[in-house]
């Protein structure tokens, strides 16, 4: 069975166990989440990477002889975890209105989740595992997230990095959680727990440059915020102007360049310690994003825009090209 | 600028593909055309003549880009395009905090 199987294996099992009509909402939550265009899609059909929903079964393949009961009750706890933390996500931008269907589903998915972690434990979690405090940093960084992108301020790379680890905290947790079951120690737990925030801001700093000008237009783009952050005091003024103007000014800065190359470092750091710890699967996806970041840094650098460009292009390049 | 393109059919949309990777000035201008181009094949059997007269444009801007031997884009294939840059109805990935992709 594919990690991707076992995902929808899991979200359907869990769809089944509430029954209807609640069942048939938490089914069609993709679509109701803006993140599907039509009914009840699997989530493997929204999320194209193994890792956003089944990481902790892609960790597996390094723990031999743990059941299979466990890694399935921890890519549960993954899986329910990171469609919470995205639904929250949507409802607190306003993306989504909020309707009592929705709501109901979310609030299904955190009992269901916080369950499977305590079956996993055979009991309540450890502190530094329970997912309450991970709801609340998730909730406070939205809102800072949403009030730095909407000012349009200057940030640094550490501020942008922090920002997005603590939105993605609920992602992390089932991951070391299994580690810890499975009985390694502390510094193979920090382990998966960096492996892991390494491929969160891989992914996370290369879709905010190839949709910079999306997020613009919703709000705020952290390119904009970090190219500001890039600024010398007194050059070129300390707020961006709107418009072409933007556009320009983000594409001279070669800010995405840089964030690119952020990302290839993240993933570059992945791949070592994913391999580091024996998830060669993961190692392996990560090698191959690797690989694509390396051949847009290149590109990048000599057009700027690049990245933006090829990924607009990426769907008619794949069906017409290939 | 002008890259080389052609009779392959294959080969010219592989140019105009460079030419819009390669260059930002011509991804806005292919953009800002298309964007402008609006035809409802089910609604009526030939483009209006401003439609056409935009794909007409929009064929000489390509060949300026690949080449003169560039065949053009058909009606078809121009909402083809359209709806891959304009509407974005075909790039449905997604990683974790992806926030562009709605329905």
């Amino acid at each position: 069975m594919t990690v991707h199987d076992l995902i929808d294996e899991l979200y359907a099992a869990f769809a089944d166990r509430l029954g209807d009509p609640i069942g048939a909402r938490a089914r069609d939550l993709p679509r109701a989440l803006k993140l599907a265009p039509e009914p009840d899609l699997p989530w493997s059909r929204v999320f194209s990477h193994e890792v956003t929903l089944g990481a902790p079964a892609l960790f597996a393949e390094a723990m031999p002889g743990l059941p299979s009961s466990m890694v399935r009750e921890a890519t549960l706890v993954h899986l329910l975890a990171v469609v919470d933390a995205f639904g929250t996500d949507r409802l607190e931008d306003q993306q989504i209105d909020p309707s009592p269907g929705v709501l109901a589903v979310l609030g299904q998915l955190r009992r269901e989740r916080d369950r499977a972690m305590a079956r996993l434990f055979r009991g309540p979690p450890p502190a530094d595992l329970d997912f309450s405090a991970a709801d609340v940093l998730t909730t406070s960084a939205i809102h800072r997230e949403r009030a730095t992108l909407l000012s349009a301020r200057s940030v640094d790379v550490t501020f942008y990095e922090r920002a997005s680890l603590d939105k993605q905290c609920a992602g992390l947790v089932a991951s070391v959680a299994l580690a810890r079951v499975a009985g390694w120690d502390r510094r193979r737990c920090i382990a998966v727990r960096k492996t892991l925030e390494s491929v969160a801001l891989g992914l996370q700093m290369y879709d905010d440059v190839v949709d910079w000008e999306d997020d613009l237009r919703r709000g705020g783009s952290w390119a904009v915020c970090l190219m500001m952050g890039e600024r010398r005091p007194g050059v070129a003024g300390d707020r961006a102007t709107e418009g072409a103007s933007i556009r320009i000014q983000v594409l001279h800065s070669a800010v995405l360049g840089t964030m690119l190359v952020g990302a290839l470092a993240h993933m570059r750091a992945a791949r070592r310690r994913a391999s580091a710890l024996g998830a060669f699967r993961l190692a392996a996806w990560a090698a191959s994003r690797e690989r694509r970041l390396e051949a847009l840094v290149s590109a990048e650098r000599r057009s700027a825009g690049y990245a933006v460009r090829a990924h607009a292009l990426a769907a008619w390049a794949g069906e017409v090209l290939a | 600028m002008t890259l080389q393109a052609n009779f392959d059919p294959h080969a010219q949309l592989r140019a105009l593909y460079q030419a819009l990777l390669s260059n930002q000035d011509c991804f806005d201008e292919f953009k800002r055309l298309l964007a402008l181009y609006e035809f409802d094949p089910e609604g009526r059997d030939a483009e209006s003549s401003e439609a056409s007269s935009i794909r007409k444009t929009l064929n000489e801007r390509i060949r300026n880009w690949v080449g003169a031997s560039f065949e053009g884009l058909s009606a078809n294939q121009t909402l083809q395009w359209r709806a891959i840059i304009v509407e974005e109805r075909f790039n449905v990935s997604l990683s974790p905090w992806k926030e562009s992709n709605t329905y």
